[in-house]
């Protein structure tokens, strides 16, 4: 279902009759539009992706980011509390040469807890914790050339 | 506007000056809508070199802005439901922007819109669960490094 944001006026009561909308459907309908604004995937972007041992020899190109020499690229990213991270999906359009590995971190301690890795930066990663407040996720791309163009994380309720 | 917490004695007939339910559900629609978007202004340090071999970014202590030495790039992702109508960049010297919207699985970008700077650049791109905005701004020639001061993009709803 597709939601959209309807203004509220203030006439508008609960006790609409018939086919009029009731103040309540068009509250439900706008934190509907809203959730779904929060979206069932966090996006990362070229440029979120952090270079492994400095900068030098990073460039961002064809719409991502790439380096001349083999390098490393890291990523962390915070899921809502109360939602549970279910995949990473990374890209390199070019050529699938990285590996991609995640990691479950606790901010509290730096521990980190490896949730699942893919050879190539091709298909999807599947992990299964569920996230709190203290609890971010760390993707690794392995060494390489490649263009990384983003990926995202799929969400859900926990 | 602020979020206002709901209370179980709160009802929609409230008495004549008083909150009544319904003005404060609206009034939180309103703020999460507001947190959501409108104006997205771009922070400054998500700017990135577009060739860190070459060319830095210089941050000076008190100048409150960034001075690239050469052409940088910024990636913007924004609620999905939400269309960015402008993007606007605010510099020292006169300099030209290239925007794209970028598929984040191919990296394949969509017509290119160019414009100055110090101007509000029309633009519709509507986001998606997997799109994001991707701003260049060119290097300044013939002079010394750009100065940067902010900017942002406009967004509405779809």
């Amino acid at each position: 279902m597709t939601y959209a944001y309807q203004d509220i006026s203030a006439s508008e009561t609960n006790k609409g009759a018939g086919a009029n909308q009731t103040l309540l459907d068009k509250v439900r309908n706008c934190l509907g539009f809203l959730d779904q604004a929060i979206g069932t995937k966090i996006k990362i972007l070229p440029a979120d992706l952090v270079p492994v041992n400095g900068w030098d020899d990073v460039v961002y190109s064809s719409h991502g980011i790439g380096a001349s020499s083999a390098k490393s690229f890291i990523v962390n990213k915070s899921i809502p509390p109360g939602y549970t991270a279910s995949a990473v999906r990374m890209y390199c359009p070019t050529s699938t040469a990285r590996t991609v590995t995640v990691y479950s971190v606790d901010i509290t301690t730096g521990s980190g807890v490896q949730q699942g890795s893919a050879g190539t930066c091709a298909g999807e990663v599947a992990i299964s914790t569920a996230y709190d407040a203290n609890t971010q996720i760390e993707i690794v791309l392995g060494s390489g050339t490649a263009v990384i163009t983003g990926g995202y994380i799929t969400i859900g309720k926990t | 506007m602020a979020w206002t917490d709901l209370t179980a004695g709160d009802t929609d007939v409230g008495s004549p000056g008083g909150k009544t339910l319904m003005d404060k559900i609206r009034n939180n629609l309103d703020f999460l809508e507001a947190v959501a978007g409108q104006r997205y202004r771009i922070p400054l340090t998500r700017f990135m070199s577009v060739d860190w071999s070459s060319y830095g970014i210089l941050l000076n202590a008190g100048d409150n802005d960034i001075e690239p030495e050469g052409a940088i790039v910024v990636n913007v992702d924004l609620p999905y439901g939400y269309t960015a109508t402008a993007v606007r960049l605010n510099t020292k010297f006169e300099g030209t922007i290239s925007i794209y919207e970028v598929d984040l699985r191919t990296g394949t970008a969509g017509t290119e819109v160019t414009g100055g700077t110090d101007e509000d650049i029309t633009i519709d791109i509507e986001m998606s669960e997997y799109n994001f905005i991707e701003i260049t701004l060119d290097a300044v020639h013939g002079t010394s490094q750009q100065h940067l001061y902010g900017g942002y993009v406009v967004v509405e709803r779809a």
